[in-house]
């Protein structure tokens, strides 16, 4: 009797030993495509594949509400409707509006616009036509630009725009909001560990299942291969950087980059080549990206503002003479990883 | 437990059965040690898993063509792969140059085709851009 409780304990040890490797290792990854760009997701736990097939679905559904390539989204109605009273949006876009609001706010519209599109779809960066508007043609579109004359009703799900020829682009703030959003089926669905990439957004959902930090690269600006200069560790935080790189025409030798300046119509010129933002909202951050715009100095002013009046925010600027600044937060996360060699690394105050 | 009641065929039994462990240990650790001397790439387009390489049997350059849609063309050698030519717009995934690391990864967004070098062995969990 005794040879078999010996037996079986040590069989219980062995099988506890080798099937603890399984049990943790239950992920299910996929790649896709929506919202214009790649989703990669990574899902820990029970369900993972049904977890990804949800949020993928839910990102398809955001993107007809936000895209402004088709006329039935919601983001057409309003700009279609501009200076003719409110018009019904589902609640998602009105929540969308909602932050945008907030974060224009936070530098009175100098970094962040959605009400830039007018003069957006006048470069048009990212079609197969850009070309440089004439002066002319700025100084019609640029006072069209005013984040303020987007009006929202919240108690009936109604926004409008202010003046005829208005429009919004919500593309520098839908991508954030849609990372927030799968982050929610994630923890709806009591998934605790999980990395969602949003076409470069990174959505960190708690740490990697044995509990340590996810350790994400930050790109070289200048590397076409998607080399990275350095390397943070994060838990439970987005993740969001906009650059000069991800899409811009060149002409007579300057770069024009896809990100227009509210105040001057022009692509932003800032002495930056990119703007990382770390912290718990991925829809903020992905706003306060935008203080690519602002350049070193004022961008560093506004993410002081946004940890001041709402919570934590931490950031990497990456300057024309490749110069890396992290912020207080990142002293000692930020990890130069650089195989070009080019750049250097300074401890901002 | 008083470790004299366990007789010599116990302390046999004990002795073989952590010895039975201690090979399976031994040969899950050769096992994937030889997973990471493979190389392997997987080309998914349009969410349909097309190809799976070992890059490291690779002998003579392989390609892996796309006539339908965008027009691609993907270039497999020992130890790399890229895409070498590609009817979008951009052309970033040819651009993107060779692949040779585990986890590195070249996207075509308008064509939705991937090439990833699968493997745990990465320097990042995932990048921001």
């Amino acid at each position: 009797m005794k040879k078999i409780i010996y037996v079986l304990s040590i069989l219980i040890v062995l099988i506890l030993l080798t099937s603890c490797s399984i049990s943790t290792g239950k992920s299910y990854k996929a790649d896709g495509f929506a919202l214009g760009t790649i989703i990669t997701q990574e899902v820990y736990g029970r369900d993972a594949r049904q977890v990804s097939v949800e949020a993928m679905d839910k990102l398809k559904f955001l993107e007809d509400l936000m895209t402004i390539n088709d006329l039935d989204s919601d983001s057409s109605k309003l700009s279609m409707n501009a200076g003719k009273g409110y018009v019904e949006l589902n609640p998602e876009t009105i929540s969308v509006l909602k932050s945008a609001r907030k974060i224009s706010d936070l530098s009175d519209g100098a970094a962040f616009d959605i009400t830039v599109a007018p003069v957006v779809k006048a470069w048009g960066i990212g079609t197969d036509n850009p070309q440089i508007p004439s002066e002319e043609t700025l100084k019609k579109l640029v006072p069209l630009i005013n984040y303020q004359d987007v009006q929202i009703d919240e108690a009936s799900n109604k926004a409008s725009l202010a003046k005829p020829g208005q429009m919004i682009d919500l593309g520098g703030i839908a991508k954030g909001y849609a990372g927030d959003v799968l982050r929610e089926i994630y923890q709806k669905n009591g998934i605790k560990s999980g990395l969602i990439n949003l076409g470069g957004n990174v959505i960190a959902v708690g740490s990697k299942p044995d509990g340590s930090p996810w350790s994400i690269g930050i790109q070289n600006p200048r590397s076409e291969t998607g080399g990275i200069v350095g390397i943070i560790q994060v838990s439970d935080k987005a993740v969001v950087t906009s650059g000069d790189y991800q899409r811009y025409f060149e002409k007579d030798g300057k770069r024009y980059c896809h990100i227009i300046d509210p105040h001057t119509g022009y692509p932003a010129d800032s002495g930056l080549m990119s703007v990382t933002i770390i912290t718990s909202s991925s829809t903020d951050a992905d706003g306060l990206a935008k203080a690519f715009v602002l350049g070193l100095d004022k961008g560093m002013d506004l993410v002081k503002k946004y940890n001041q009046s709402y919570s934590p925010a931490d950031a990497i600027f990456i300057t024309t003479d490749k110069k890396i600044f992290v912020t207080p937060g990142l002293h000692d996360n930020f990890k130069l990883e650089d195989e070009s060699h080019e750049y250097t690394c300074i401890k901002k105050g | 437990m008083n470790i004299r009641v366990l007789k010599k065929g116990d302390i046999i039994l004990i002795l073989c059965i952590l010895m039975i462990a201690g090979l399976i240990f031994i040969m899950n650790n050769f096992a994937s040690a030889a997973n990471n001397n493979n190389l392997i790439a997987e080309v998914v387009r349009e969410g349909n898993l097309i190809k799976i390489i070992d890059l490291n049997k690779v002998k003579n350059p392989e390609y892996v063509i796309f006539d339908e849609g965008i027009k691609q063309v993907i270039l497999v050698e020992k130890g790399r792969i890229r895409f070498l030519e590609s009817d979008c717009r951009d052309k970033f995934c040819v651009k993107g140059g060779w692949l040779t690391k585990t986890g590195a990864k070249a996207v075509c967004i308008p064509a939705k085709t991937i090439v990833t070098i699968v493997g745990d062995q990465k320097q990042t969990d995932s990048n921001t851009f």
